[in-house]
């Protein structure tokens, strides 16, 4: 057993010399780390605009069913959802109305919120903050990892959660046209998720 | 800050890694992709690598794994292509080198017997570690060793003769 060793050895050992000597890795691994981003970005694009299209597939149904009967008048397309509104509902009864631009310069992306008529709330408990804007100017990239959700009416949502910044993200359209961004702040997943849920339940459905 | 300390960390380790590699694979250009594919994968886990302390031996064992996992694929091609093998010098008078030898038998034998070869005779791994590294039990372990050293002694005694009878000419 110990003459194979020892040959096998001498053979390993023997390698440098054996072969050509190699080229700086860096390079080669430094493409395909810009190769296994660009194919990772992709495929977050790719979730996203499937997540997007899972809603405007929803609208598109609840649309339909929600087409007026003959001879009735048509109804305001703000039924479903009601009517644009600057409070938020549903938040944890811990949270307390802070200074939005105080809040969001104190959050870990300020320059991902978007303008609009910001709301935030503040609190010691499981959520620390939530930032709300209210008809945003513009839509805008989220970041994190797609989390889909249950929207009890037509309107667009996309969700995602962020555990760098330990935020969950949501930008929301509804049918009436209203738009709703919401930046949730906890320390652990499952708090920002109930929290999440409790807020589109409360304020989208 | 980390992407620097990545970067010397490659450069500093890369000279025992591609040995390692070439151990592994038996073949100087699938070592290299190891190697290039091995370092990709830790500079995704870095933060928990550094906090670990021991990024060499996390490379080792990716390195180990990577090849097995391509064990698949290179039975794959081995059923549409012959296996390659790496040139082998033949000293010019028909004398066979024994290292050469030997080399041409590691590149034949089963990627997994290979790396049981690597884990135990060049990194001194116990049964129970190699088991882990491999993703395998340890009596697994032992049969895929005896298996390969029983392929290259099955060869050894032959080509020592040949290279007996060649050398007393």
């Amino acid at each position: 057993m110990s003459d194979v060793r020892q040959a096998l050895r001498a053979v390993w050992d023997s390698d440098p010399d054996h072969y050509p000597a190699g080229s700086d890795p860096l390079p080669g691994v430094r493409a395909r780390l810009r190769r296994r981003r660009r194919a990772q970005a992709a495929g977050a694009g790719l979730a996203l605009s499937a997540v997007v299209g899972i809603g405007a597939f929803g609208v598109m149904l609840a649309e339909r069913s929600e087409t007026p009967p003959t001879g009735a008048t048509t109804a305001s397309p703000t039924d479903s959802a009601g009517p644009a509104q600057r409070d938020l509902r549903g938040l944890p009864s811990y949270l307390e109305s802070v200074d939005a631009t105080e809040a969001v310069l104190k959050s870990e992306l300020p320059q991902l919120v978007p303008t609009g008529v910001r709301a935030a709330y503040e609190g010691s408990g499981p959520v620390t903050r939530v930032i709300a804007v209210f008809d945003f100017t513009a839509p805008t990239g989220l970041p994190g990892t797609p989390r889909e959700v249950t929207v009890p009416s037509g309107a667009q949502v996309l969700t995602t959660d962020d555990p760098v910044t330990s935020t969950a993200y949501l930008t929301a359209w509804r049918p009436d046209g209203s738009s709703l961004f919401l930046a949730v702040t906890a320390a652990e997943v499952e708090e920002r998720s109930a929290a999440i849920d409790a807020l589109i339940e409360a304020n989208l459905g | 800050m980390e992407a620097d300390e990545f970067e010397t960390f490659v450069r500093q380790s890369t000279p025992a890694l591609r040995r390692y590699a070439r151990a592994v694979t038996a073949d100087p250009h699938e070592a290299e992709d190891l190697l290039q594919e091995t370092y990709v994968r830790m500079a995704g886990a870095w933060h928990r690598l550094l906090a670990d302390g021991n990024p060499l031996g996390y490379a080792k064992t990716a390195m180990v794994r990577l090849h097995v996992s391509w064990m698949r694929t290179l039975v794959r091609r081995a059923r549409i292509a012959p296996p390659a093998r790496p040139q082998v010098a033949d000293g010019g008078l028909g004398r066979v080198d024994d290292h050469d030898q030997l080399r041409r038998m590691l590149a034949d034998l089963p990627p997994l017997q290979r790396v049981v070869l690597v884990l135990s005779y060049l990194d001194d791994l116990t049964d129970e570690a190699i088991a882990e590294a491999i993703g395998r039990r340890p009596s697994t372990v032992r049969s895929l060793r005896h298996r390969a050293l029983g392929a290259i002694r099955a060869e050894l005694p032959t080509h020592a003769g040949v290279v007996d009878r060649e050398v007393a000419g």
